[in-house]
C-alpha cells in the first residue's frame, strides 16, 4: 500500500514537471508580438508575394510575428462589423475603395503623429496623401497602386490594317478604330468581334469620359468649406452623351456590357469577343498567362481637354482597437516604402509608390504605359461620399445606356447621391 | 408487514417531477432564444434610430421615422412588389414542375431510381456555384444558351439575358425555379407515395377518368403535404436573395430588386442601419401576417 502510494506520488510529480514545462515552453514561444493583417483578394501572385515579403520582414524584426489572414473582397462588411464590434485584426495590407467609409465608421487609427516620425515619408509620391485624407486626418500609408488602362487585341487590329503596336491616342481616333473593329467576322448576322466593352456594372468607367471632356472635373470639390460634387457642368454632361452613343449610334458596345463587371469584361476580352477595353494594370500577369493571346497594353487615350487615369492606391491601414501599434505600425512602413513594397511590386505587377522604388523600375519595357500614365494620374476617389458608388451611380448609366433618362440627367443623378451622402456624414461633424 | 412510510415530497422535487419537460428543454430554448430572439429585439430597437455607421457618434431615437421613411421610397414600393412576382412565380413554377415530375417519378418505370436521383441534382449544387455557372450560360456574348438557340433559329441575335431589365427578372426567376423544384418533387412524391392504390382502382372501375382521378383523389390525398411545402417555399423564397444577389445585385436599374437585397444595400453598402433595420422588421411582419393568415385558412378548411 505504501509503495503504491509512493509510485503514485512519483507519477505526479513527473506529469507536473511535465505540464510545468510546457506551460513555460509556450509562454516563451509566444513572447514574439503577433500581429495580424488582413490581405483582401488574394490572387496567386498576391499571395506569393505578401509571403516572401512576411518572411523577410520577420528576419528583420524577430520579435514580432505576422500572421496574414486572406480574405475575398466581399469579407470587407464583415471586417467593418468586426472592427466596429472591436474584434477586428490589427490591420489591413490593401484597403481600396473603403477607405473613407471606415475613417467615417471611427474604426481606424489616424497615422498623423506616426507619419510626422517617419524618416521616409517624403519618399512618398505626392499623389498618394490626398487620397487617404478624410476629416483632417491621415489614415493610411499606400501599400501600391495600380491604374486604368487601354488593352487591345493585336491580332483585331491587324486583321482590319491597324498597327498592332499602337493604341488610339485621342478620342477620335478611340471611336474610328472602336466602329471598325465592331464586325461579323463570319457572316452569320451576330458580331463576334466588339470595339470596345466597359464594364457597365461599374461606377467608375463613365466618370473617366467626364473627367477626360472637363480638365477642371473632380469628384468633389470644396466650395467655400462646403463639399459638393465637382463635375455638374456642361462640358462633363457632353462627355458623358459621348460614352453613351457609343453603345446607342456607333453600336460599338455589346448589350451585355450594360450590366457586366470586369471579370466578365476580361473573360470576353481572352475570349476574342471584345477587341478593346480599360482595365487595371495588375491583369498584365493574368493576360501574360494565357497561350496564344496577342494582346497590348498602353496609356489611356486623350479626351477632349485631358488624358485621364487614376493612381489608385491600395492603402495599408491600421485598427483603432489594435493591441499592437507599434509593432503593426513598423509593419506598415515596411509595406509601403522599402523591402515590402518591392517584394509584393514584384510579384503581383502593381507599382509601388515609393518614388526610389519606381525610379529603380522606370526604365522596364513591360512598365512604360504606366510610367507615360502618370502626367495624367490622378488620385482616385475614395472619400466617404462615394462609399455608395458601387450600388447608387451604375443605376443612372444603365438608364443613360438604354435610352431611359438623357446623358445630362445621369450625370446630375449621380451628383445627387454624392450629396446625399456628403449631407449625411457631415451633418454632425 | 408495515408498509415503509414515504418521505413527503419537497415543493422543488414535486415541481421537477411535474415540469421535468421544462428543465430538459431550457438549454436549448435559452440558446434559441439568443440566437432568435435577442437579434430580433436589437433589430426593432436599431429600427427606432438613425443609426449610421458613417456617422457611428450621432445615434438619436428617432420612433417610427425609418418606417414612414419605407412607405415613402419609391424603391421600397419596387422591391416589395418584384418580391410578389419573384416569389409567386418560382413556387408557382416549382410546384408545377415539381408536381409534374413527382407524378412521374411514383409510376412503376424503367430507371425510375435513376431519374430519382438525377433530379436531386440542382438541389444539392449549392446555390453560389449554381448561379455562377447560370451568368456564363446566360451570357450575351459567350453563352452556352445563347448559342443553342441561335443554331435552333430561335433567335437572330444574342440576347444579353442579364443586361436587359425585361429579362433579368424572368432569367432570375428560372434558375430559382431550377434550384428549387427538386425540394418540390421529392416532398410530394413521398405524399404521393402514401396513397393507396386501392383508391385509384375503385375509382377506375367505377369509371373516373385519369383527370378525375387526379383532381378527386390524389390532390386531395396529398393536401397537406402542398400546404405545408408550398407555404415553407413561399418564405424561404421570399428571402432568398443568393441567385439575384450574384447574378445581377438587384439591376439592372433595380429591375431584380426585392426586399431582402434592397435591405442588405441598405445595410452593408449604405451603412444605414437604422434604416435597414426598419426594412427586415416590415418583412418580418409581411410574412408572419401571411403565414398566419395561410394558416388559418388551412385549418378552416381542415374543419369543414
Amino acid at each position: 500500500m505504501i509503495l503504491k502510494k509512493s509510485a503514485g506520488i512519483k507519477v505526479g510529480v513527473w506529469l507536473l514537471a511535465v505540464f510545468l514545462v510546457m506551460t513555460l515552453s509556450s509562454f516563451v514561444a509566444t513572447a514574439k508580438e503577433k500581429i495580424t493583417f488582413v490581405q483582401f483578394g488574394p490572387t496567386p501572385e498576391r499571395r506569393a508575394g505578401i509571403e516572401k515579403a512576411v518572411a523577410r520582414f520577420e528576419e528583420l524584426y524577430p520579435d514580432i510575428e505576422v500572421v496574414i489572414r486572406n480574405e475575398p473582397w466581399s469579407a470587407g462588411s464583415s471586417i467593418l462589423t468586426a472592427a466596429i464590434t472591436g474584434n477586428a485584426p490589427d490591420g489591413v495590407i490593401n484597403i481600396g475603395g473603403w477607405m473613407g467609409s471606415w475613417a467615417a465608421s471611427g474604426v481606424l487609427e489616424p497615422l498623423d503623429e506616426y507619419i510626422a516620425k517617419w524618416d521616409d515619408a517624403d519618399q512618398i509620391w505626392d499623389v498618394y496623401w490626398p487620397s487617404s485624407n478624410y476629416f483632417g486626418k491621415q489614415w493610411g500609408l499606400p501599400a501600391y497602386y495600380n491604374t486604368m488602362v487601354m488593352f487591345w487585341n493585336k491580332d483585331h487590329f491587324q486583321d482590319i490594317g491597324l498597327d498592332p503596336e499602337k493604341a488610339p491616342t485621342d478620342y477620335v481616333q478611340f471611336r474610328e478604330y472602336a466602329i471598325k473593329l465592331t464586325r461579323d467576322v463570319n457572316g452569320d448576322g451576330i458580331n463576334d468581334h466588339w470595339g470596345f466593352g466597359p464594364a457597365g456594372k461599374r461606377w467608375d468607367i463613365p466618370t473617366f469620359f467626364w473627367m477626360m471632356w472637363d480638365k477642371e472635373a473632380d469628384y468633389v470639390k470644396n466650395v467655400n468649406g462646403k463639399l459638393q460634387p465637382g463635375f455638374l457642368s456642361e462640358k462633363v454632361y457632353e462627355g458623358m452623351e459621348w460614352y453613351v452613343n457609343l453603345y446607342r449610334k456607333d453600336h460599338v458596345i455589346p448589350d451585355s456590357a450594360i450590366s457586366q463587371d470586369f471579370t466578365d469584361i476580361r473573360t470576353a476580352f481572352v475570349g476574342g469577343k471584345l477587341s478593346m477595353t480599360m482595365y487595371y494594370n495588375f491583369n498584365v500577369p493574368y493576360f501574360n498567362s494565357i497561350e496564344d493571346f496577342n494582346y497590348g497594353y498602353g496609356a489611356m487615350f486623350k479626351g477632349k481637354e485631358r488624358a485621364y487615369t487614376w493612381a489608385g492606391p491600395y492603402h495599408v491601414i491600421m485598427f483603432k482597437a489594435s493591441k499592437h501599434k507599434e509593432a503593426a505600425w513598423e509593419f506598415m512602413k515596411f509595406m509601403s516604402a522599402g523591402e515590402g513594397a518591392d517584394i509584393m511590386s514584384e510579384a503581383t505587377f502593381f507599382l509601388p509608390f515609393d518614388k526610389r522604388l519606381l525610379d529603380a523600375r522606370k526604365d522596364r519595357p513591360e512598365l512604360q504605359p504606366f510610367f507615360e500614365s502618370m502626367p495624367f494620374s490622378y488620385p482616385q476617389p475614395m472619400g466617404p461620399e462615394v462609399g455608395n458608388s458601387d450600388t447608387a451611380w451604375p443605376p443612372y448609366y444603365q438608364q443613360a445606356l438604354l435610352g431611359q433618362i438623357s446623358a445630362k440627367e445621369a450625370v446630375q443623378g449621380v451628383g445627387k447621391e454624392i450629396q446625399k451622402q456628403i449631407d449625411k456624414i457631415y451633418a454632425n461633424r | 408487514m408495515i408498509p415503509y412510510a414515504t418521505k413527503p415530497e419537497s415543493n422543488v422535487s414535486r415541481f421537477l417531477h411535474r415540469r421535468l419537460y421544462l428543465v430538459l428543454l431550457a438549454p436549448a430554448l435559452l440558446i434559441l432564444g439568443f440566437v432568435n430572439v435577442w437579434p430580433i429585439v436589437w433589430s426593432l430597437y436599431l429600427s427606432l434610430t438613425n443609426r449610421n455607421l458613417l456617422n457611428p457618434m450621432f445615434v438619436n431615437f428617432t420612433g417610427l421615422k425609418n418606417y414612414f421613411e419605407a412607405l415613402k421610397d419609391p424603391l421600397f414600393w419596387l422591391a416589395a412588389k418584384q418580391s410578389l412576382i419573384y416569389t409567386v412565380s418560382v413556387v408557382a413554377l416549382q410546384f408545377l414542375i415539381g408536381l409534374t415530375l413527382a407524378l412521374a417519378l411514383n409510376r412503376k418505370l424503367p430507371g425510375r431510381g435513376a431519374f430519382r436521383a438525377l433530379v436531386l441534382i440542382p438541389w444539392v449544387i449549392p446555390s453560389a456555384i449554381a448561379a455562377l455557372s447560370w451568368i456564363w450560360m446566360l451570357d450575351g456574348l459567350v453563352g452556352v444558351v445563347n448559342d443553342v438557340l441561335h443554331k435552333l433559329g430561335l433567335i437572330s441575335k444574342f440576347i444579353p439575358f442579364l443586361s436587359q431589365p425585361h429579362t433579368a427578372m424572368l432569367s432570375v426567376i428560372l434558375v430559382t425555379v431550377w434550384k428549387g423544384f427538386p425540394f418540390m418533387a421529392v416532398m410530394l412524391l413521398a405524399a404521393l407515395q402514401t396513397v393507396s392504390q386501392d383508391i385509384y382502382e375503385a375509382a377506375e372501375v367505377d369509371g373516373a377518368s385519369s383527370i378525375g382521378r387526379f383532381f378527386f383523389i390524389t390532390l386531395p390525398s396529398i393536401r397537406h403535404t402542398v400546404y405545408i411545402t408550398i407555404i415553407l417555399a413561399l418564405v424561404w423564397t421570399f428571402n432568398f436573395m443568393d441567385a439575384i444577389w450574384i447574378m445581377t445585385k438587384g439591376g439592372p436599374i433595380h429591375s431584380t430588386e426585392i426586399l431582402v437585397t434592397y435591405t442588405y444595400k441598405m445595410a452593408f453598402q449604405s451603412f444605414e442601419f437604422g434604416y435597414s433595420s426598419a426594412l427586415s422588421v416590415i418583412i418580418l411582419i409581411m410574412l408572419a401576417v401571411f403565414a398566419y393568415l395561410y394558416l388559418r385558412t388551412f385549418e378552416r378548411e381542415e374543419l369543414e
